[in-house]
Order: C-alpha cells, then sequence, then structure tokens
C-alpha cells in the first residue's frame, strides 16, 4: 500500500532513521498485517520514497508498506493514524500492485519551500529569475561522505520563484532528485544568497516539502 | 521561549534528546494538578530513557490525578553551551518549562561518575547546589536510586531522598506535601523545616539536615548522629511487598531516536539470593521478590501493545533464578513470536544456562551472549562467592556453539581481593579452554565450526561498594589494575580474544566516592566548576582535572578509594539501614579470606542476612 504523510513541526528534529522506526513502532501498535522480511533478523517491510533533512517539515510524503493481508485502505488509514505520535498524520492510502516499482525508485523530482530572513538588503524575486538565467551555478563540494566536488546544479533546478514575505525570502521550487543527479534545498538557497553577496541568514532557514514527483510521458506527475 | 528553544535545538547533534513529543508521553495542564514533578536523569536522554526506575517512577506519579510528572535529561555539551550563551535555564521535554518553576525535582543516583551531572543540571536550572542556601521560591530536590544506599557525597545537595523501592514510599512522600501545601505551602513560617520534619517521618525518607555526621582526628567518621531529638536514630531501607502488577509501566514513553535499550522490559523480580560478595546491588534489593507468571506474560503482552517495540527483554539480577523460567520462556516465546518481537534474557547464570533455553529465546533475532564468571580460578571466585565452575564455563560455551552462536562475552574483574597472578592466568587460560572447544565440537545442525569463535572478554575494576561484605576492602591503586589490564591484553590478544577495558582511573574516582562522606561534596563541585561533565564517558572523564579538584579541596582520593577498613570503623553510611545486618556482612567477609563460600539462600539454608526479618 502507498501512504501520503505529513511530517509537522512538531516532529521536525526527527531524522528519517527514527521516522523509519517510529512508523514501523506505529505500524506494530495498529496491530496492522505487515509483512516482515526473512531470515536472520526479520524487519518490517517498510520503503519510504525520499528521505527528507532533518529540520524540514513535509506534506504529501511517500512511503510504501507490504501487507500480508488485504485491509480496507480507509481503515488502516484511520487505525495507523491513533497510534502515531503528534506532528505525524497519514492523509491519503492507496493499494499498488505487488510487482510495483519501488517509491524510491520512481522519484524525479521533489517541490519545496524555503523561507530565510533577509539579512543585507535584497529583492527575492530577482534573486530566483538571475539564478534560472544563469548558465552555469556552482555550489561547492558537501562535507561528509559525499566526495564529489563542486558542482553545477543549473540544471537540477527545474523550477524557481521567490517573492518577499515582511522581513523573509521566500522560495518556492522544484529540483531534480532521485537517481544519481539531485540537488538539496539548501544548496539552492546557498547559490542565491552567494548571488547577492550573503544576504540572506542560512542558519535560521526552514524547509517544507511539498510533493514528490516521478517522470512520466508528459513530464513530471505527482508520485502520490 | 518555545522559538529560542527550537533555534538552539536544529544547532545541536540529536535534537531528539530534547524535543519531548514521544508515543505514551503524559502532557497535563499544570493549573489542574496539584504538585509538578521533574524527573531529572543525570545522564544523556538515550541512557535515562532506558532505564527502568525513571518508568516505574514516571508512571507511578503520572497515574495520579494531582500529580504531573515531566521528564529533563543532562543536556550534551553543545546544547549546555547554546543554553548558557542564551540564557535558556534547564526545561522539561514535555511542555518545556523551566525545571527551577516544578514544586519538586527529583534525581536518580544510578552512578557516582554522574554526580557532577547533577550540580550542572542544578546549575542550569537556577537552583542553589547546596540545599541550605535554597529559599522559598526554590523547589524541593528529592533524591533516589541505589546510590540513595550510601547518598553522603551529596546529601548537602538534596533536602530529602529515598532510599529503596518506591512504589509505595512515593505516594506517601507526595501526600505529605500535599498537606503541606493545604496548610499554606511555601508561605508558612520556616515552611521548608516543618516539611522536611514531616518527611522524616516516612520511613525511608532520609532528610540530610536532620544529620549530622562527626569525624575523629585521624579523618574516620565517630558518629552519624541526629541533629536534634525528635529525629529518628537512622533510616531503614523501603522494600515494597508484593510487586504489584499495577504499580508497573505498561505504556513507557517511546523514544523517537535510537537509546541505549531499545526495547520493551519486563522485570521478573527485585533482589538476589545468590551472595555474590562484591555485588552492591546483591545486597540492598533483598529479599528476593517475584513477579507471578502471569503477570509476567500479561506485561509482555500490553507493552508490545502499547509500544510496538519489536524485543521484550526479562529483567532481573539473575533471570535463570525465576520460578518456571523455562516455563515462562515458552509462553512468551509462543505469544511474542508470531508478533515477530524478539525474547532477550540478559543475566543468564552460567551455570544454568542450557541449549534449550538459549535456542527458545533467540527464536527469532539472535543477540549476542554474555556470561560473568567475574574471576579466573575457582579459588577466587570461592573467594567472592561467585558459584560457577570452569566446568559450568565450558559446558554453557559448548551448548551456546553447538546452537549456533559463534560469539561469546565473558565478564571478569581485575583488583578483586586476595587476587594474584595465578588468578589472572586462569582467565586467560580458561578462555583457551573455550577456543579450543570450538574447534572441537559440530554444531546441531551437522556442519564443523569454521575458524575461530569471536571471543571477547571485559576486564572492568573492582570497586568496594557500601554494604558488602567487601566495603571493608582497598581497591588496587590505578597503577596495579592497569598492570593487570595490560597482563591479560598481552596475552589474550595474540590468542585473538578482544579485551574491552573500563579505565582504571574512572574506576579509582568511582572509589573514592562510592565510600565517600560529606566532605566529597566540595570535590564534586570543585570539580565541576573546571569543567567536567559525563564523567561516565571516557571521552570526556580527565583525570588530571579530578586530581585537581582533591587537591583544591585537601582531599585525599585513596583515603576513600585505596584504605583498608578495620573492623570497628564507623561507616559514612552508618545511619542507613539497607535491612542486610553489618554481622553478616563481617561473617561473609571472614568467609571470604578463608575462601569459603554461602550457598544461595533459596536452597533451604538461612544465613540471617537480615533482609526477611
Amino acid at each position: 500500500m502507498r501512504l501520503s504523510f505529513e511530517k509537522g513541526p512538531e516532529v521536525r528534529f526527527i531524522s528519517h532513521l527514527d521516522t523509519h522506526r517510529t512508523f514501523a513502532r506505529a505500524l506494530r501498535r495498529a496491530g496492522l498485517p505487515v509483512a516482515f522480511t526473512r531470515g536472520f533478523n526479520p524487519h518490517p517491510k517498510i520503503a519510504f520514497a525520499q528521505p527528507l533533512a532533518v529540520g524540514a517539515t513535509s506534506s504529501s510524503d511517500i512511503l510504501d508498506v507490504e501487507l500480508e493481508s488485504r485491509i480496507d485502505p480507509a481503515e488502516l488509514l484511520r487505525r495507523l493514524n491513533s497510534s502515531l505520535p503528534g506532528g505525524f498524520e497519514v492523509t491519503g492510502a492507496k493499494e499498488i500492485p505487488q510487482d510495483a516499482p519501488s517509491a524510491m525508485s520512481e522519484v524525479a523530482a521533489s517541490e519545496y519551500e524555503a523561507r530565510a530572513p533577509i539579512t543585507g538588503g535584497g529583492d527575492p524575486q530577482g534573486a530566483a529569475l538571475r539564478l534560472l538565467g544563469s548558465p552555469v551555478v556552482i555550489v561547492p563540494a558537501r562535507g561528509g561522505d559525499d566526495r564529489r566536488g563542486p558542482r553545477d546544479i543549473r540544471p537540477l533546478v527545474l523550477r524557481l520563484s521567490g517573492k518577499r514575505e515582511k522581513d523573509a525570502a521566500a522560495f518556492e521550487m522544484l529540483l531534480r532528485s532521485g537517481g544519481g543527479r539531485s540537488v538539496r534545498p539548501d544548496e539552492v538557497l546557498l547559490a542565491v544568497d552567494r548571488m547577492g553577496d550573503g544576504w540572506l541568514d542560512l542558519d535560521a532557514a526552514v524547509y517544507h516539502r511539498r510533493r514528490l514527483y516521478r517522470a512520466s510521458d508528459s513530464g513530471l506527475e505527482p508520485l502520490d | 521561549m518555545a522559538v529560542h528553544i527550537d533555534n538552539t535545538i536544529r544547532r545541536v547533534s540529536k535534537p531528539a534528546r530534547y524535543t519531548g513529543g514521544e508515543w505514551n508521553q503524559v502532557v497535563k495542564d499544570h493549573n489542574e494538578v496539584d504538585v509538578s514533578f521533574a524527573f531529572a536523569f543525570p545522564d544523556l536522554y538515550e541512557v535515562g530513557m532506558s532505564n527502568l526506575g525513571l518508568k516505574i517512577v514516571y508512571h507511578l506519579l503520572n497515574r495520579r490525578k494531582d500529580v504531573v510528572c515531566e521528564r529533563v535529561f543532562a543536556p550534551w555539551i553543545d546544547m549546555e553551551a547554546l543554553m548558557r550563551k542564551h540564557r535558556i535555564p534547564l526545561f522539561s521535554l514535555e511542555t518545556r518549562k523551566a525545571i527551577g518553576e516544578f514544586d519538586v525535582v527529583g534525581f536518580t543516583l544510578q552512578y557516582e561518575l554522574t554526580y557532577t551531572n547533577i550540580v550542572n543540571m542544578l546549575d542550569l536550572a537556577g537552583i542553589p547546589v547546596m540545599a541550605r542556601d535554597r529559599t522559598e521560591r526554590d523547589p524541593l530536590i528529592v533524591g533516589g536510586g541505589p546510590g540513595a544506599l550510601n547518598p553522603e557525597p551529596v546529601a548537602d545537595m538534596f533536602d530529602c531522598l529515598l532510599v529503596g523501592d518506591a512504589e509505595d514510599a512515593l505516594d506517601e512522600m507526595v501526600d505529605v506535601y500535599l498537606d503541606w501545601k493545604r496548610h499554606g505551602g511555601r508561605r508558612q513560617p520556616g515552611a521548608r523545616e516543618s516539611l522536611l520534619e514531616a518527611m522524616a517521618t516516612i520511613e525511608g525518607c532520609y532528610v540530610p539536615s536532620l544529620y549530622r555526621p562527626e569525624y575523629n582526628p585521624d579523618g574516620t567518621v565517630r558518629d552519624v548522629r541526629p541533629s536534634r531529638s525528635g529525629v529518628p536514630p537512622g533510616v531503614r531501607r523501603r522494600i515494597a511487598a508484593p510487586l504489584d502488577l499495577a504499580d508497573y509501566p505498561l505504556a513507557p514513553p517511546v523514544p523517537f531516536m535510537e537509546v541505549v535499550h531499545d526495547r520493551a522490559v519486563v522485570e521478573l523480580f527485585r533482589g538476589c539470593t545468590r551472595g555474590c560478595r562484591f555485588c552492591q546491588a546483591g545486597m540492598i534489593y533483598r529479599p528476593v521478590r517475584e513477579r507471578p507468571l502471569e503477570d509476567v506474560v500479561r506485561a509482555s503482552r500490553e507493552l508490545v501493545r502499547n509500544t510496538g517495540y519489536d524485543e521484550v527483554s526479562l529483567m532481573s539480577l539473575s533471570s535463570t533464578d525465576y520460578s518456571g523460567m523455562s516455563g515462562a520462556v515458552r509462553r512468551l516465546v509462543g505469544e511474542l513470536g508470531p508478533l515477530k518481537v524478539n525474547l532477550s534474557l540478559p543475566s543468564l547464570r552460567v551455570d544454568a544456562f542450557s541449549v534449550g533455553i538459549a535456542e527458545q529465546i533467540h527464536s527469532v533475532r539472535k543477540s549476542g551472549l554474555t556470561f560473568a564468571p567475574e574471576a579466573g580460578t575457582q579459588r577466587l571466585r570461592d573467594v567472592i562467592n561467585k558459584r560457577v565452575t570452569d566446568d559450568d564455563i565450558l559446558e554453557a560455551s559448548r551448548a551456546a556453539f553447538e546452537a549456533g552462536w559463534d560469539a561469546i562475552k565473558f565478564y571478569f574483574m581485575v583488583g578483586l581481593p586476595t587476587e594474584t597472578e595465578a588468578d589472572l592466568v586462569g582467565v586467560v587460560s580458561l578462555i583457551g579452554r573455550v577456543a579450543a572447544l570450538y574447534g572441537r565440537m559440530r554444531r546441531s545442525d551437522g556442519r564443523a565450526a569454521r575458524g575461530r569463535p569471536k571471543l571477547t572478554v571485559s576486564a572492568s575494576s573492582f570497586v568496594p561498594k557500601a554494604h558488602t561484605p567487601f566495603q571493608w576492602e582497598g581497591q588496587a591503586t590505578t597503577d596495579e589494575l592497569e598492570a593487570k589490564q595490560a597482563f591479560l591484553r598481552d596475552r589474550l590478544r595474540p590468542r585473538g580474544v578482544r579485551l574491552d577495558w573500563h579505565d582504571a582511573e574512572m574506576s579509582a574516582v568511582e572509589a573514592a566516592i562510592a565510600r565517600g562522606d560529606r566532605r566529597l561534596t566540595a570535590v564534586l563541585i570543585a570539580a565541576w566548576k573546571r569543567g567536567t561533565r559525563f564523567d561516565s564517558w571516557t571521552e570526556m572523564f580527565e583525570w588530571a582535572t579530578w586530581n585537581e579538584a582533591f587537591r583544591d579541596c585537601g582531599v585525599d582520593p585513596s583515603f576513600y578509594a585505596n584504605r583498608r577498613r578495620p573492623d570497628t570503623e564507623v561507616f559514612p553510611w552508618e545511619h542507613i539501614d539497607a535491612r542486610v545486618s553489618k554481622g553478616f556482612l563481617l561473617r561473609e567477609r571472614d568467609k571470604a579470606l578463608a575462601g569459603i563460600t554461602t550457598p544461595d539462600c533459596r536452597s533451604g539454608v538461612c544465613e540471617a542476612c537480615g533482609a526477611c526479618g
């Protein structure tokens, strides 16, 4: 079954692994017939479409659950929601075929909202247009495990718009994600910030992932 | 403050330590209760949330409609730095309320090396560290847990302490508090004093300010006596019997993040009758009180339903001693197996281990196996009264290997009384024989074992503890302990056996505090002022800083840790009755030095320790 869920502000600091654990336990509490892997260390067959960074919230997020027996999607939704801690809510449930491709393999793009306080002067709308108009946008290598060097993210930014909301810059963006080539919303904000010589307070930026998309004949369509 | 807190949380490692919001957390409106209680666990979230005592107290208090209990843990150093920078006082998880605004703050004394965290948390909460400096505006500071059996090193920081089981006493303390509040509470003249006097009438409740220690010229304790008339001469440990399932936490808060023990815990019984002479828990939780099988089964079932954990752990000091153990395991595996919930049984006695039990309990998922011989020769095992033989150890290992385990961890201690090099050699030869077994046996599936077994030896340092037969012994010096650990390492490593060891210097500080008196409070505060935190974490412990703190205060740690006490010495905890008599402990000490064992009193012979009287 493919579930759409929301991760709200109360649980924004719960990591992806913790979220996985939370759902596994909630499914057990709800007494739902989840299928388990075989072998040495059986665990429930749950698969998320795409991890979410710590600190971000999401709506229309996706997770697939394999069940041992059929259950009415509305009933699954009701029972699971009454076993989930506050901040997590399942908003939709639908059956998908047993052999359907995994959600993770299908994800092609992610839609984000991002807000950051404006420290210098600056025009979010103009900054967005400037980024879109640049043939090349270089961001530094990510730290940690990622051993890639600095790279051009311009082709990975599918849509970007910005507007001013009081003392903050609010952006909407559609970013290529999943598979090998992807860009994170904080990298896009970093690029926007650099274009204006550091006019945003990136440390205070908040991110919300609105929706995930898969590739289709006509371009992109929602995954949920 | 909420926004402030969010802004700091987002910048620290493992923000889930500070967010709360877990399934089964209890949130009440403070205006609708009569007492607010903050349970302060003096270590990280992931340690505290694995602690059964916290879950029990949380349950006992929150089931009362007139009380709210919230949790707070020691913030890690990155969070502490931000809190101090932004002047964010220590706050509770459930409602982010400042700890200083609670009516009562309770700390659990689990381990001596967490005591500087208590100082730090009081300071972060804006509460004066010393009880005598607090006013009506400050919460009542209470303590409990195993450390309350000798709380003297921290006694002057506490208004009162509960010695023993919380199950009945906690309600009594809350009722006294409510009564005091109803009669004016903080607004009464001499308010705090009248409250503490009322608390002192509860059995098990120790009010340090009502007792004064006096010292001899040589630094030993002369006396610990009541500081005024009408105060009982001592405090008697509180024993809850029988253990009622209604008092047991069947819906504890479930952490979001990974914690040390990510499983549902069912207590099989409290107390132990084996009488291992080094073990404080085996003395201070007597007598044994078992939970009936039906309670254990019901608790396991309800815990899984209420928490969603995929593992249930049966807990006690010596689980194979549970009456009808194999029947219990069979029942539980039958119930939990279909739910894909694993059953784990730590604390298995080597001499009762069997393939049958092992196969059953790990039928869903195999986890590591540990045995605790503690000493390498029969002679030394007899001294410490660990009545386990070489054959028991070999037989248990063989059974484990045949059942398919190839990794076993063996717990030993170095520095035990009367230990010689021969005993250390004993450890090495014993492990060698276990390894040889592996090569020779055939597994139950018919296949020969491949390669070498993964054997680990954990060699911790013996720390003499209060209320044990070894409370008169001196701890070996750090040089001696390190030499012993090196001796083992040099001989085990070449054989492919891994050695885990506990830092000898940490054990030395633990030993000084464990049998310390009130003069150690200044040392704890001095160490804290010099920046010590989380001393139980190897990467945080600073031997040099502790030595400076001892020196600053003119206190010699070896007086407490390494000195052998004469039989006539008055202990700093003399006024605290653990219900096990000094006479019994001395008899056991004498038998130890003569290498004579004492059988388990469950087998019929009573040694008159005093616990059942």
